[in-house]
């Protein structure tokens, strides 16, 4: 009995409306979900000089010993589709380099990479492949593990972009800060990546500016140095955004 | 609660900004400070650390002499970990979702330098588990040095060897054994194997550590970032059975 209210309480409408009341609200979807393959909604740079590289392990492989390959989609920063590419693993292990042969731009977007088998499976995955991506120049690349799992699927080998995709976070709308928690000034410029996996644009008030994300985009917001801390305020629950210091010398991402 | 370190090795130093604040804004208490803790005749000997900012506590390793971890507590909290000769949970915070961040940066003479967020749970310190990190993922063979520092954090003043594996995957062989050690920050160069990581990992029983691989180019730039433990990209109540199972398999690859 306990377990068939567990499953109806967490069952997608229930969500929906525990969400909507914030009742006991979910922030990340795929806690609750029973069968699923996640990833993070990632930037991609090839604006200023930046190439993006992008590493990953064959999750389904390793674990459950299921034939997979990797799907990258391809969006703009206003959250447009670009294109997808399929990627195979050698050796349990892949990398793709994002550059302007790719996607013929100079700009920058957002992307998702889904760890998806090769022929249909009977087991219920529950993937959040997080992943490694890199921004540099000359192939010097400053190094990032993924930050947020932004959207999911269901692990099956007929993927269609974009119709089997979903939301991993919930959108319930509120009033969130977020304080980052590192000093942000010297002679050094700084800039927050932020992207949007909800189907809802995302707002966001840095430093006394207002800035939308569209849905599936991205915002690279410059910081003005200061000695104190900077507050994000936002409605949507985690607006944690990776941070890229940078001066004529040198370029450092991480998280904040 | 919260551990924090420092790492160094023979060109790179690094400092470490803890914030006086959490992700969510709230200041710590007015009796809070930083204090360190190091190992001397298999004692825990514990040192307040005096930094003067409103905002942030900061350390830099050119003045640490030793392999120091540290926390934030009250000088009574401090106290006890002293008297009880064993890390404790002290309090509660440096314990937030999303993760309360440190930010260490890593810096060499070239001017290079790169962060890493770095804390290291109190939970990890009383685990004696499996280390399993795939070398690949963030390394890169067009760099001039690779290695991996592999932090370890144990709660009982003890500094016991252990063995540390470089197995390439795909040959089938140990390519390397290293000796490391409980508490301590241990440093492994990759170098001499830097165009073949992609099919290795690093593998040690009975020790638990954070490793975070750094990359350093031709021309001082820098990288650091860790990679996720295996349990990380799984979920269900299943879970364990899978991680273990890459566990063994690499347990046996090494050994049979």
């Amino acid at each position: 009995m306990m377990k068939y209210l567990h499953k109806f309480f967490n069952s997608n409408l229930i969500v929906e409306i525990r969400n909507r009341i914030n009742f006991r609200p979910v922030n990340y979807l795929y806690k609750v979900s029973e069968n699923f393959i996640a990833s993070d909604l990632f930037i991609w740079r090839l604006d200023n000089g930046y190439s993006t590289i992008f590493k990953a392990s064959n999750i389904l492989e390793k674990f459950y010993d299921c034939e997979s390959y990797l799907k990258f989609v391809f969006f703009d920063k206003e959250g447009k589709f670009i294109k997808s590419v399929n990627c195979e693993f050698r050796f349990g292990f892949s990398e793709l380099l994002i550059d302007f042969s790719l996607l013929k731009r100079e700009d920058y977007g957002t992307f998702y990479v889904l760890n998806l088998p090769k022929k249909p499976a009977t087991i219920n995955f529950k993937v959040t492949n997080r992943c490694y991506v890199g921004y540099g120049k000359e192939e010097k690349f400053s190094m990032v593990h993924g930050n947020l799992v932004g959207v999911m699927s269901t692990p099956s080998p007929k993927f269609k972009t974009p119709k089997n995709i979903r939301s991993a976070v919930s959108a319930r709308k509120g009033n969130f800060h977020y304080y980052i928690q590192k000093k942000l000034c010297c002679s050094v410029n700084h800039f927050l990546l932020f992207s949007n996996p909800m189907k809802r644009v995302m707002t966001l008030k840095i430093q006394e500016r207002d800035f939308f994300i569209k849905p599936m985009g991205c915002a690279i917001i410059e910081i003005q140095n200061t000695k104190k801390p900077i507050r994000i305020d936002s409605d949507f629950f985690q607006p944690r955004p990776i941070l890229e210091s940078s001066n004529k010398d040198y370029y450092d991402f991480h998280h904040c | 609660m919260n551990y924090f370190f420092l790492i160094k090795s023979d060109n790179l130093g690094s400092k470490l900004q803890l914030p006086r604040y959490t992700n969510y804004g709230e200041f710590h208490k007015d009796n809070y400070g930083l204090f360190s803790a190091s190992i001397y005749k298999n004692r825990w000997l514990i040192q307040e650390t005096k930094s003067d900012d409103d905002y942030w506590f900061e350390i830099n390793s050119q003045k640490i002499k030793d392999d120091k971890i540290f926390f934030i507590a009250s000088k009574s909290e401090a106290e006890l970990i002293h008297s009880g000769n064993k890390l404790i949970d002290l309090n509660t915070f440096t314990d937030s979702t999303p993760d309360f961040r440190g930010n260490l940066e890593i810096n060499n003479s070239l001017g290079g330098l790169s962060s890493y967020q770095a804390e290291y749970p109190f939970r990890m310190t009383k685990k004696l588990g499996t280390l399993y990190s795939e070398t690949g993922l963030l390394t890169h063979p067009k760099s001039n040095r690779l290695g991996v520092f592999i932090k370890n954090i144990y709660y009982l003043p003890i500094r016991e060897k252990r063995v540390l594996y470089l197995f390439n995957s795909k040959s089938k062989v140990i390519v390397e054994k290293f000796d490391i050690y409980l508490n301590e920050t241990n440093f492994i160069d990759l170098t001499p194997w830097k165009e073949n990581l992609h099919h290795c990992f690093i593998f040690a029983k009975d020790f638990l550590g954070i490793p975070l691989y750094v990359i350093e180019y031709s021309d001082g730039s820098l990288s650091i970032e860790h990679t996720h433990p295996p349990h990380s990209t799984i979920h269900g109540d299943d879970k364990w059975k899978y991680v273990n199972k890459i566990k063994n398999k690499a347990y046996d690859e090494i050994f049979t």
